[in-house]
């Protein structure tokens, strides 16, 4: 629906066509996505609002490719990138997509500076130039000197979402996908990743943060809201779906 | 670089874990190490016996057929000196052959000398006069008389010094003089070894008797040292004195019956053969036993001599064979074991990695190193462990196997209180053995750069299994399952 609603195509940096995404559970297909067309524009901030087992994270993941379709298209400058060959897939989540997770994932083991440097080594980056650009970004979350080199054990919930942000920002990618990024952190500091989100956003960067929380809206440019693996668009549905939500 | 210290430093999120599986792993590899080296040393036993069995043959009595002959005709048989002898002609016979290099003739013997001290009445000499080399019981001569066998020498005649195998084996070597030719077949030299000329003030030149004649002095040879223990001496030689074939058959007449000299002319107590190739080798030994011999001659090579030695030899390999497969395969089990359950302790890592860029082979090479890291370091362990433990495992494994087949109690002396009770008491009496048998007791495991080899192949060998896992586990992975919870 949302194709042809569409004003602005040269802004249009990611899109999705009749996509559909179905799982097997317990002998049951499971219809995880059901026909999505939505068009995500370049320097907006996105907001996929469902409730839990709606589809949105699938979505996500589709759109990270970190899962196939069984069907659709996902466009990507020109490109639909399900057709992909899977060296491309893994080109396009090194330098196009940035990933934030709900529970930061970050390796546990390496330092704050080494997880921001990690997805800078698959495109070959070279030593200085990583940790030099990995300063820069841990500077610009807001990440202090003195815990650079702390392991996330050693980092607040907040600190540790920012490093993933940092890490997600490492190959300067068009695209921010975050799932659920202040699920797992108080409101407060929830906030204030989703100001850092927009701020991104307002940056050039497309972000797509998926949610439950409704509140995140506030600052979305668009808000799309999912039930059942479908996609209502927020304009038009927002207080129907709100109330199922 | 960034996924060699990755690799590495994975090692320490497990510490204690990973130390034991180091340990583990350190012990395995020192087996199968200590194993491969053993399987090498005694390849080359087994290569040097071969080797010196070569394509030289003994041409003998046939003791069988004596035995035989004694059950019909009665022990009388065992008077007649001419029986154990052979016809000079049958070496002629023996020449013939088309596949034959060269027949030589032997005669040994033993003759009685008043004037020479021999090494055993030099031992008396030491040790007050309870020194006895091997001989318990009294050996009485053909007149009643017991034989004094310090006053005894050992003579062979020959008539090549090169076809002898204690020149090839290099267990004699020349020191002073020359060796005889045929040329000097019936002339009254004599090659003597270094210590009885020593012991007796004999020279190059000198003189000396043998059943009253004069011979002289031609060569002077040193018999490879066999360390023993002081009280045998310190030291085992052979002072065989070698003199032309056609001397000894005048020199060493034996009595007969009713004390009759036999004539030796004509004769000889054994034919050495050489064939051309190791193929003919069997083929010529069956047509002398089957066309040439009445069953009274017999050829053969030495291998009787030598099989039980590859026989031991072989039971050691498959001993340290199967050692080395049971190491390596419990190796590989523990690798894989513990890269399963690093693999599945991290697969929200591996979901991260995946999801954040890295390509299938980025994951594994981070594990390959992980792996490596800890077979290395069981390598270097493994190393230290070899030192200490090498000797000791392989003198028990040779030591057990060759007192599992007797060996212990076939070489011991009586009345001597030592290793016997080890196993094998190999350490002492070499005096009967045949050379693999000394180089085998004296087995010393050295760790060749082939070893080194075989050792970092193992190493990686390992490691690169221990990644299989990891590595088919990271393929099938899909991020979104595992990134989805925390």
């Amino acid at each position: 629906m949302d194709n042809n609603n569409n004003n602005n195509e040269n802004n249009i940096v990611l899109s999705t066509k009749n996509l559909n995404k179905t799982f097997k559970m317990g002998g049951k297909i499971v219809e995880a996505v059901k026909d999505i067309n939505i068009d995500f524009e370049d320097s907006t901030l996105i907001s996929i609002v469902g409730k839990s087992g709606s589809g949105k994270s699938t979505l996500l993941n589709l759109l990270g490719s970190l899962e196939r379709p069984d069907s659709g298209e996902i466009i990507f400058e020109d490109k639909n990138i399900v057709k992909l060959s899977d060296k491309k897939l893994i080109d396009y989540r090194r330098k196009d997509v940035g990933f934030v997770f709900q529970f930061f994932n970050l390796i546990p083991n390496l330092t704050a500076i080494e997880n921001v440097t990690l997805p800078m080594e698959f495109v070959k980056l070279n030593k200085e130039e990583r940790i030099k650009r990995a300063k820069e970004l841990l500077r610009k979350v807001d990440i202090e000197e003195d815990r650079f080199s702390h392991t996330p054990l050693k980092l607040s919930g907040g600190q540790q979402q920012r490093v993933a942000i940092a890490r997600a920002l490492a190959n300067d990618p068009k695209i921010i996908l975050a799932d659920e990024p202040t699920g797992n952190i108080d409101s407060e500091t929830g906030e204030l990743i989703v100001k850092l989100l927009h701020k991104l956003s307002e940056e050039g960067k497309t972000v797509i943060i998926v949610t439950h929380d409704a509140s995140i809206t506030k600052l979305s440019d668009k808000t799309y809201y999912i039930y059942d693996g479908k996609v209502i668009k927020k304009d038009n549905c927002l207080g129907k779906v709100k109330s199922k939500l | 670089m960034p996924t060699i210290s990755r690799g590495i430093k994975n090692i320490f999120r497990n510490k204690i874990r990973n130390i034991a599986v180091i340990l583990v792993l350190a012990l395995c590899l020192s087996l199968a190490l200590m194993m491969i080296n053993m399987d090498f040393s005694l390849d080359n036993i087994t290569k040097s016996v071969k080797r010196k069995i070569g394509t030289r043959f003994d041409v003998t009595t046939n003791y069988e057929y004596i035995e035989e002959l004694a059950k019909k005709e009665g022990e009388r048989i065992y008077d007649n000196p001419e029986l154990f002898l052979i016809d000079e002609s049958l070496a002629d016979e023996i020449s013939k052959i088309d596949s034959i290099e060269r027949v030589s003739k032997i005669m040994h013997g033993e003759f009685k000398s008043e004037k020479l001290k021999s090494f055993e009445a030099e031992m008396r000499q030491k040790q007050g006069g309870d020194y006895v080399v091997a001989v318990e019981e009294k050996v009485i001569g053909e007149e009643g008389e017991e034989i004094d066998y310090s006053k005894m020498f050992y003579v062979m005649g020959i008539e090549d010094a090169d076809m002898i195998k204690q020149f090839q084996e290099g267990d004699i070597n020349l020191v002073e003089g020359n060796l005889f030719k045929r040329t000097d077949i019936e002339q009254n030299v004599a090659l003597i070894e270094k210590n009885f000329a020593e012991r007796n003030r004999l020279k190059l030149d000198s003189e000396f008797i043998i059943n009253n004649e004069k011979i002289k002095v031609c060569g002077i040879y040193e018999f490879k040292k066999i360390e023993q223990p002081e009280e045998f001496g310190g030291y085992w030689g052979e002072e065989t004195i070698y003199i032309p074939f056609k001397t000894a058959q005048r020199l060493l007449n034996r009595r007969g019956r009713e004390g009759v000299n036999v004539d030796m002319k004509g004769k000889a107590d054994m034919l050495t053969v050489k064939v051309d190739s190791l193929d003919n080798v069997q083929k010529t030994i069956n047509y002398i036993n089957n066309t040439l011999s009445d069953g009274r001659i017999k050829a053969s090579q030495e291998w009787t001599k030598y099989a039980q030695i590859l026989y031991s030899t072989k039971s050691i390999k498959k001993i340290s064979t199967i050692s080395m497969i049971s190491a390596f395969a419990a190796g590989v089990l523990i690798i894989l074991s513990i890269m399963f359950i690093n693999t599945r302790q991290r697969a929200k890592d591996i979901g991260i990695l995946k999801a954040i860029g890295a390509s299938n082979i980025n994951i594994s090479s981070q594990f390959l190193i992980e792996s490596i890291s800890l077979c290395v370091l069981a390598l270097i362990l493994s190393s230290i462990i070899i030192l200490a433990v090498n000797k000791p495992l392989s003198d028990f494994i040779i030591g057990q196997t060759l007192g599992r087949y007797g060996y212990g109690e076939m070489w011991f002396p009586e009345g001597i209180e030592t290793e016997k009770e080890k196993g094998a008491g190999y350490e002492l009496e070499t005096a009967e053995m045949s050379p693999g048998f000394v180089e085998l007791i004296n087995l010393k495991i050295i760790f060749s750069p082939q070893i080194l080899i075989y050792a970092i192949l193992i190493t990686f060998l390992l490691a690169a299994i221990g990644s299989l896992i990891p590595a088919y586990y990271i393929s099938k992975l899909r991020p979104a399952e595992v990134l989805r919870f925390g």
